[in-house]
C-alpha cells in the first residue's frame, strides 16, 4: 500500500472554523477585558503559537504519533510525579513545574496522552476481554488521577477521567457495564452528598435554583444569566454591555466569557458561535468515519468528546443549568493552557485527517 | 483477523453515531434554553440589569423659610460645611494605606488646628471603608477653616469639603415657644407623614409652628439617577427630578413684639408666658414663655448630660401660653360683674358697702386690703379689685350659673388653636365637686371661684380670649398664626345687652386712668387702653390668713397676672400676661403696656413710645 500525504497539508474545515473562532474570541475578550489591549496582544500571540503547532503536527505522519503514544503517556505521568516533590504552590493548590523559562501543568497534559495511550492498547491488543485486562486498563486511568486528585484538582480530574471513559465507551464498553457503574454511582450518591463540605452542597442546589442565595453562591450565575437575558435576541451591541463593563459578571475574562457575548451579541452571537463549533464537531465525526485505523478512530472521537464537554459545561454553567465549575470556553476564554491543549489535539486531529491511505479496502460503513 | 477488525470497526463507528447524537441533542438543549433566556425571560432579566446600573439617590428638599410679619426671618438653613476624605483618592493609599493616611493628617495639621480630631480612630476608619466612600473629618467649619482648607485643596489629595443644610433660628430661644424645633425623623415620623415621602435621614418638626406646618414646609423630594458599578461606585449622573424647595411661611407674629415680651421676663428672671393678639385680624402677635432654650440646639441633637442639666427643673418645651394653668386672680371679675348684671343680681350702678371681710356663717372672707374699700358700686369695684363685693355676687350668683356664664367667654375648655397638648383649664361646677369630691360646692367654694382662686384654672390662652371677646362686646375671633389683611373668622357672638359691656369695660379704663390699681401706669403712658390685675395664690390660705408676699420663698410668692387691650375706644390689641412667683399684678402689667405701646406706635396711632 502506498501511503502519501494530499497536498493540503491542514485540515481546513477544521483549521479556518478554528480561526475564525479564534478571531471572534479576539473580539469578545477585548470588550470583556474592557478595552485592554495588552491583554488581546497576549491572546492573539497564544491562538497564533497554538496554530501554528497545530499546523506543524499536522506534517507528523499519524504512525508515528501513534507510536509515542505510550511514552507521551509515561512522560505525562513521569512529570506528574514530580509535581509531588518539586511543584509550584499557587492559591492552595500544587500543580505546575518549572522547566527553565516555562510553567507546565502536567495534568493537562494527560488529559490528551490517557487517551492517547488507550487508544494505542486497544489498537493493539482490542478490548478487555478478561476481567484482569479490565483491571489494568482501570489502572492506568485510575493512578495518575490519583496525583491529581491529591494537588487538589478535582476539575481536571474529573476531566481525565472523562476523557478514559469516552473512549472506552466509543470503542465498545458494553453497556450492561455502563449501566452497572452508574447504579452504583446513582446508589452512592446520597453518602457522597453526605460526604460534601457544606459550601459545596450550597453550591450544586444554588446551581439549580440561583434565588435560593442571590448574594453568595448564586450571585454569579444570577448575574450571568441577567447578562444572557438581557442581550435579548441581538445584543445590546458591541463594547455596550452594562453587566460586563459595571464588573457585574466575575471572571467575565474567562469562565464567564460567554455571558459577556451573550449581553453584546444576543442569540445571533450564539448562533454564529454555536455554528462554528458544530461545523468543527460534524468535521470530527466525519475524519473518525472516514478512516478505518482504530487508533485514529479512537483518538479522534475523545477529542471531539472533550471539545464537546468543555463547550457544554461552560456554556452550560454560565447559563446557570449546572454548577460551577471552572471550565473554559474553547478558544475564547483567556489563557495559554487550554488554547495549546486543544490546538495540540486539533493538530494530531489533522494529522489523521490529511493522511490518506491509498487502499483498495472498501468502505466499511 | 479482518473480519475481528470489521467487527470492531463497525462497532465503533455505531458508538461514534451515539456520541454524535448525544452531542447534537445537548447542543439542542442548549440552544433552546439560550433563545428561551434570550426570548421569554428578556423582560425580567432587562429589568433586573437596568436595576443592577441604575441607583436612585434621593435629594432632600430645602425646608421652607419662617418670616415674622414684617418679614424678619425667625427661621431657614443654613450651608454647614464639612471636612470629608476620598480614601481612594488619597496620594500613595493603594501602596500603603497605613503611612498615606499618616501623612495626610500630617499635612492637615500644617494648615488647620486638628486637635479636635481623634486622629487614630479616625484613620481605622478610612482604611476600612469603601475606598470610593467619604469619610468624615471635622464637622461644621467656621469661616477661617473654610478659606483654609479652600485655598489648599489642590495641596492635598483626597479631601474635599460636603455643603449641606440644616435648621437655623437666627433668635436661637426667641421663637422656641412658638416655633418648637426641627429633628431627626424617627420611626413614628415615616408612618405619620407617608404621604409626604420623607427621606429617612432627614428632619422634621417636632413640636410648636415647625410640627404644625410641616406638611407645607418640607417641599419634595428631588431623585438623581446615577449609573453605578457592582461596587456601588458612581460611574456617571443623570439628574431626573430636581428637589422643590418647602413653601415660606409669614406668621402674623411681631419680632419687635416677641423680643419684648423675652427682655422683660428674662431680666427679671421668672417664668411666665406672654401673648397678645391683633383684634383686627386674629393674628397672634405675641406667644411666648420662659424659660425657653436655644432652638438650635435641638436641631443637632443634645446630649443627656445636657438635658439632665438644663431641663431638670423647668422643662422649656413646656409651653406655658396654652399649658400652663394658673387661677385667672382678680382679671376674672369684669366678667364675674358681667355675669351679675346680666343675670340681674345686682344693680350695677348701686353703691355697696365694701368692709375688710365677708361672712357666711362663721366663716370669714377677707378682702386683700386689710381696711376693705367702703362704698363702691361695680366700676369702682372692678378698678380697686374689692375682694369682697365679688364675694357677696358670687354667693349670690351660686356656682352653676357662674359656671355657665363663663363658659361662654371660653374657660373650661381648649380653644384649640392648632398646637398640641393644649390644656384646658378648669371651670368648676357642682357637677365636677360631685363627680371628683363626691361632694357639692360649698358656699365657701363658691365666693373663692368669685375673686377668681379656689378650683378654678385658666390658661394665658384663654384669658387673652375673654378680654378680647370683652373687647369686642362678645365676638369671640378665630386665632390664627399666619400673617393676614382679613378680618378674623367669628367663631361665636356673645350678645349681652351693651351697658353690660360698658360697666365692665369702664371698670379696666379705671383700672389705669381713674383711680384704679394701675393708675400709676395710667400717669406714663401716652394713650388709653383698659386692663385689670391679678394676684394669683401660690399657697392657699383660704382668705383666712395675712401674709406678706415678700415674706414667702420663691416658689410661694403669688404669680402676677395681667390682660389689656387698647385703645379704648377702638380695640386693636389685646394683650395676656403672666409673671410666675412676681408677686402681684404690677410684675406683669409694665410687660402688657409695653407691648401695646410698641404696638400702637408702629401703626402710627401714637407718635412715640412714652413708657419705660
Amino acid at each position: 500500500m502506498i501511503k502519501h500525504f494530499n497536498s493540503i497539508k491542514v485540515d481546513m474545515w477544521l483549521f479556518i472554523p478554528l480561526i475564525l473562532i479564534s478571531l471572534f474570541g479576539l473580539l469578545i475578550l477585548y470588550s470583556a477585558s474592557n478595552e485592554s489591549i495588552s491583554i488581546i496582544k497576549s491572546q492573539s500571540f497564544k491562538l497564533f503559537i497554538g496554530l501554528l503547532i497545530m499546523a506543524l503536527i499536522s506534517q507528523i505522519n499519524p504512525n508515528k504519533i501513534r507510536v509515542l503514544s505510550f511514552k507521551f503517556y509515561m512522560l505525562s505521568v513521569f512529570l506528574l510525579i514530580l509535581v509531588e516533590f518539586f511543584g509550584i504552590t499557587r492559591l492552595g493548590a500544587t500543580r505546575w513545574l518549572n522547566i527553565g523559562v516555562l510553567t507546565i501543568q502536567p495534568s493537562e497534559l494527560l488529559k490528551l496522552s490517557l487517551p492517547m495511550m488507550l487508544g494505542w492498547l486497544i489498537y493493539k491488543k482490542g478490548m478487555p476481554k478478561q476481567f484482569k485486562s479490565s483491571i489494568l486498563y482501570s489502572f492506568l486511568i485510575i493512578f495518575p488521577v490519583l496525583f491529581v486528585l491529591k494537588q487538589p484538582d478535582l476539575g481536571t480530574s474529573i476531566l481525565i477521567v472523562a476523557s478514559g471513559i469516552y473512549l472506552l465507551f466509543q470503542a465498545g464498553l458494553s453497556y450492561y457495564f455502563i449501566f452497572y457503574s452508574l447504579s452504583i454511582m446513582v446508589s452512592s450518591s446520597p453518602i457522597l452528598w453526605l460526604a460534601l463540605k457544606d459550601y459545596q452542597q450550597q453550591r450544586i442546589l444554588s446551581s439549580f435554583n440561583p434565588e435560593l442565595d442571590p448574594k453568595g453562591a448564586g450571585y454569579h450565575v444570577i448575574q450571568s444569566k441577567t447578562a444572557i437575558s438581557s442581550g435579548g435576541l441581538s445584543g445590546k451591541g458591541y463594547l455596550e454591555g452594562t453587566q460586563s463593563h459595571l464588573g457585574f459578571i466575575p471572571e467575565q475574562k474567562t469562565d464567564f466569557i460567554f455571558a459577556v457575548l451573550s449581553e453584546e451579541f444576543g442569540f445571533k452571537g450564539f448562533l454564529i458561535l454555536f455554528i462554528l463549533y458544530t461545523i468543527i464537531l460534524c468535521r470530527l465525526f466525519t475524519i473518525i468515519i472516514n478512516t478505518n485505523d482504530i487508533y485514529q478512530k479512537l483518538v479522534t472521537g475523545s477529542i471531539m468528546m472533550m471539545f464537546f464537554s468543555y463547550v457544554f459545561v461552560n456554556v452550560g454553567m454560565v447559563s446557570g443549568l449546572i454548577p460551577v465549575v471552572g471550565v473554559p470556553l474553547p478558544l475564547i476564554s483567556f489563557g495559554g493552557t487550554s488554547i495549546l491543549s486543544i490546538l495540540v489535539g486539533f493538530g494530531i486531529v489533522s494529522s489523521f485527517s490529511c493522511y490518506k491511505e491509498k487502499t483498495t479496502i472498501k468502505n466499511l460503513y | 483477523m479482518i473480519k475481528d477488525n470489521e467487527f470492531e470497526l463497525k462497532k465503533i463507528n455505531k458508538r461514534t453515531n451515539v456520541l454524535l447524537y448525544i452531542i447534537l441533542s445537548l447542543f439542542l438543549f442548549l440552544t433552546i434554553n439560550t433563545f428561551y433566556l434570550q426570548k421569554f425571560e428578556y423582560e425580567y432579566y432587562s429589568e433586573k440589569s437596568t436595576n443592577n446600573m441604575y441607583n436612585n439617590i434621593e435629594i432632600s428638599p430645602k425646608r421652607g423659610n419662617i418670616y415674622d410679619r414684617d418679614g424678619v426671618v425667625i427661621a431657614n438653613n443654613r450651608a454647614i460645611y464639612d471636612l470629608v476624605v476620598t480614601p481612594e483618592k488619597i496620594s500613595g493609599f493603594k501602596k500603603n494605606k497605613k503611612e498615606s493616611v499618616e501623612n495626610l493628617f500630617k499635612s492637615l495639621s500644617q494648615i488647620l488646628d486638628i486637635k479636635n480630631i481623634k486622629i487614630e480612630k479616625k484613620s481605622k476608619e478610612i482604611i476600612k471603608s469603601l475606598s470610593f466612600k467619604d469619610v468624615l473629618l471635622l464637622s461644621d467649619l467656621n469661616e477661617e477653616q473654610l478659606s483654609v482648607i479652600t485655598s489648599n485643596l489642590e495641596y492635598i489629595d483626597g479631601v474635599s469639603i460636603n455643603a449641606k443644610y440644616v435648621r437655623n433660628y437666627p433668635f436661637k430661644d426667641l421663637y422656641l415657644p412658638l416655633l418648637g424645633y426641627v429633628g431627626r425623623v424617627s420611626k413614628d415620623d415615616l408612618k405619620e407623614y407617608k404621604e409626604l415621602n420623607i427621606l429617612r435621614n432627614d428632619f422634621l418638626g417636632k413640636i410648636g409652628l415647625e410640627k404644625k406646618y410641616n406638611d407645607r414646609l418640607y417641599g419634595n423630594v428631588g431623585v438623581e439617577r446615577v449609573m453605578i458599578n457592582a461596587s456601588g461606585k458612581i460611574i456617571k449622573k443623570e439628574k431626573i427630578n430636581e428637589p422643590i424647595s418647602g413653601e415660606d411661611i409669614n406668621l402674623g407674629i411681631d419680632h419687635d413684639l416677641q423680643k419684648i415680651a423675652y427682655e422683660e421676663l428674662t431680666k427679671i428672671n421668672k417664668k411666665g408666658a406672654v401673648v397678645a393678639v391683633d383684634l383686627t385680624t386674629g393674628e397672634l402677635l405675641t406667644f411666648f414663655s420662659n424659660p425657653t432654650y436655644d432652638a438650635n440646639k435641638f436641631v443637632k441633637g443634645i446630649t443627656t448630660k445636657e438635658y439632665n442639666k438644663y431641663f431638670r427643673e423647668a422643662s422649656p418645651l413646656f409651653n406655658r401660653v396654652i399649658q400652663g394653668q394658673y387661677p385667672p386672680a382678680s382679671t376674672i371679675k369684669p366678667f364675674m360683674g358681667m355675669a351679675a348684671i346680666e343675670g340681674e343680681f345686682i344693680d350695677p350702678e348701686k353703691k355697696i358697702y365694701n368692709g375688710p371681710y365677708y361672712s357666711i356663717g362663721k366663716q370669714k372672707f377677707r378682702d386683700w386690703k386689710r381696711s376693705g374699700h367702703g362704698k363702691l358700686d361695680m366700676i369702682g369695684a372692678i378698678s380697686r379689685s374689692s375682694d369682697v363685693y365679688f364675694y357677696k355676687i358670687a354667693h349670690d350668683m351660686g356656682i352653676d350659673y357662674i359656671h355657665d356664664f363663663l363658659s361662654y367667654f371660653g374657660y373650661g375648655k381648649s380653644l384649640n388653636i392648632g398646637l398640641p397638648n393644649e390644656k384646658s383649664g378648669l371651670l368648676p361646677s357642682n357637677e365636677w365637686k360631685k363627680r371628683v369630691y363626691k361632694e357639692p360646692f360649698y358656699s365657701g367654694d363658691t365666693v373663692i371661684v368669685g375673686i377668681g382662686q379656689g378650683a378654678f384654672l385658666a390658661t394665658p390662652i384663654q384669658m387673652l380670649n375673654s378680654v378680647s371677646m370683652l373687647a369686642l362686646n362678645g365676638k369671640q375671633i378665630k386665632f390664627n398664626f399666619e400673617k393676614t389683611d382679613n378680618s378674623p373668622d367669628v367663631i361665636n357672638e356673645l350678645k349681652l345687652s351693651e351697658n353690660t359691656y360698658k360697666i365692665a369695660k369702664e371698670g379696666m379704663y379705671d383700672v389705669i386712668h381713674g383711680k384704679g390699681t394701675s393708675r400709676a401706669i395710667g400717669k406714663k403712658i401716652n394713650f388709653i387702653m383698659a386692663g385689670k390685675t391679678g394676684t394669683a395664690q401660690v399657697f392657699s390660705t383660704k382668705g383666712e390668713i395675712d401674709y406678706e408676699n415678700e415674706d414667702m420663698p420663691e416658689e410661694l410668692k403669688d404669680h402676677g397676672l395681667f390682660v389689656s387691650y387698647a385703645p379704648y375706644d377702638n380695640p386693636k390689641i389685646a394683650v395676656a400676661v403672666i409673671v410666675e412667683h412676681g408677686e402681684g399684678g404690677s410684675s406683669a402689667a409694665p410687660i402688657a403696656v409695653k407691648i401695646m405701646q410698641k404696638y400702637l406706635f408702629k401703626n402710627n396711632l401714637i407718635e412715640e413710645e412714652v413708657y419705660d
